[in-house]
């Protein structure tokens, strides 16, 4: 068996010939390329140098930088146990964000679960958002001089009765509580569930996601595009997961 | 340009560089196999596309790069090597013979013990893969979310964490 560079060269060159057109030009060689590796290194040390000239301005719970395209990231290094110190430590590095604890199973607690931003009325084009990644950074995204709300939601123990989803006891599925809520969606849940789930109490941790009751007691919510579940459980009355719970 | 249709040119051309586009592919895809499926598509490629290079748009070897990185996106996007051009000349496929995987093993393996390597490897997959996407195959953040299966604004999280974390541990702060 012919190895393949040979293989691939005769083949190239058999094509050559049912291809050939006449020679204008004698330029041929091409200048070799740097080694890769050197090239990709290269990069790399750019792109690191890059987030040297990043401005972080965060202390105890969060560190906020600066991208060099004016996007703030906003990463949560320790848990919220503080919410008054978090609060002025952002304010302190100059950002109108506002914390709001939300119900959260245990491992939740503390941590980031969502974050919105409402533009100030009247801004027409605000260009300001939010969005959370897998690992719970904060991006926020705002051109300068925008007016605006930005809440971050973070954990805090449910109390009994409330309702809150245990996605964190699978494997993989933290990552979903902080998607995006549609209002399809959460109209779909009102007008299946009616009065007995109220929008609030499913609260910033239930994204793309829509429902099915079980019983009285507990709802099983899909969430959407990632062919995963969690059980929206009651506290203190059933924790009843299902078994087709799977990321 | 238009004499690389001739064929003991292009024969030229071939061995002139089918070293470094192999090496290209075999330190961004793990399987040897799609290495060099996407090397023989990519030579395939600028033989069948001959025609459109205009030097005025960029020297030969970023052409040929061109082309390399375009077929790698895809790949990224699809995990399916693409064989059109290859279809379109009539190129038979060929297996992957004992000494080229062995050379694309050697390549991989010296590239896994290079600095960069080694600290690309102490990141977590997603964050890897982020930072291997945006800065190796240069992809934007709207394709690398396409391959993540992310949003944009998750996939340049992903890069900036990644890139903390790799410089982090270049300095050796492991608590990146």
């Amino acid at each position: 068996m012919a190895d393949h560079r040979s293989h691939l060269r005769n083949e190239l060159v058999r094509a050559a010939r049912h291809r050939q057109e006449p020679a204008t030009s004698d330029r041929f060689a091409l200048r070799r390329f740097a080694p890769i590796l050197a090239v990709a290194a290269l990069l790399v040390v750019a792109a690191v140098g890059s987030l040297l000239r990043s401005d972080p301005v965060g202390a105890e719970v969060f560190r906020i930088e600066t991208l060099s395209d004016g996007t703030v990231v906003i990463d949560v290094i320790s848990a919220i146990k503080d919410p008054e110190r978090a609060a002025a430590e952002l304010d302190a590095a100059g950002f109108a964000v506002s914390l709001e604890a939300v119900p959260t199973p245990e491992s939740l607690v503390g941590r980031i679960v969502a974050a919105a931003a409402e533009p100030a009325p009247g801004n027409q084009d605000p260009n300001l958002s939010t969005e959370i990644d897998d690992q719970r950074v904060v991006q926020l995204r705002a051109e300068p001089g925008t007016l605006g709300t930005v809440t971050i939601f973070y954990g805090r123990p449910a109390g009994a009765g409330e309702l809150y989803v245990a996605n964190d006891t699978v494997p993989g599925c933290a990552e979903l509580a902080g998607r995006q809520v549609t209002d399809e969606i959460r109209q779909r849940i009102i007008d299946d569930y009616g009065p007995r789930i109220r929008w609030k109490d499913l609260g910033p941790p239930l994204r793309e996601i829509t429902a099915e009751q079980i019983d009285d007691e507990a709802v099983v919510v899909q969430i959407i595009g990632l062919s995963s579940e969690a059980a929206l459980v009651t506290v203190g009355e059933t924790a009843e997961v299902q078994d087709s719970m799977t990321c | 340009m238009r004499s690389r249709t001739d064929p003991e040119r292009f024969g030229d051309f071939f061995d002139g560089h089918y070293d470094e586009v192999l090496t290209y592919f075999a330190v961004r895809v793990r399987s040897p196999e799609t290495a060099a499926d996407l090397c023989a598509e990519t030579f395939a490629a600028v033989l069948a596309g001959v025609a459109r290079f205009d030097p005025e748009q960029g020297s030969e070897s970023q052409w040929l790069y061109g082309i390399a990185r375009n077929l790698l996106y895809r790949y990224w996007r699809d995990l399916r090597v693409q064989s059109n051009a290859r279809d379109d000349l009539g190129i038979a496929s060929s297996e992957l013979d004992d000494d080229t995987a062995a050379m694309i093993a050697r390549v991989d393996a010296e590239a896994q013990r290079s600095a960069l390597a080694i600290a690309l490897d102490q990141l977590p997959p997603s964050l890897r893969d982020a930072v291997e996407m945006r800065l190796l195959s240069e992809l934007e953040y709207s394709e690398i979310a396409q391959v993540l299966g992310c949003r944009p604004g998750a996939a340049r999280v992903r890069v900036h964490r990644g890139l903390r974390r790799l410089r982090s541990v270049m300095d050796g702060d492991s608590n990146g």
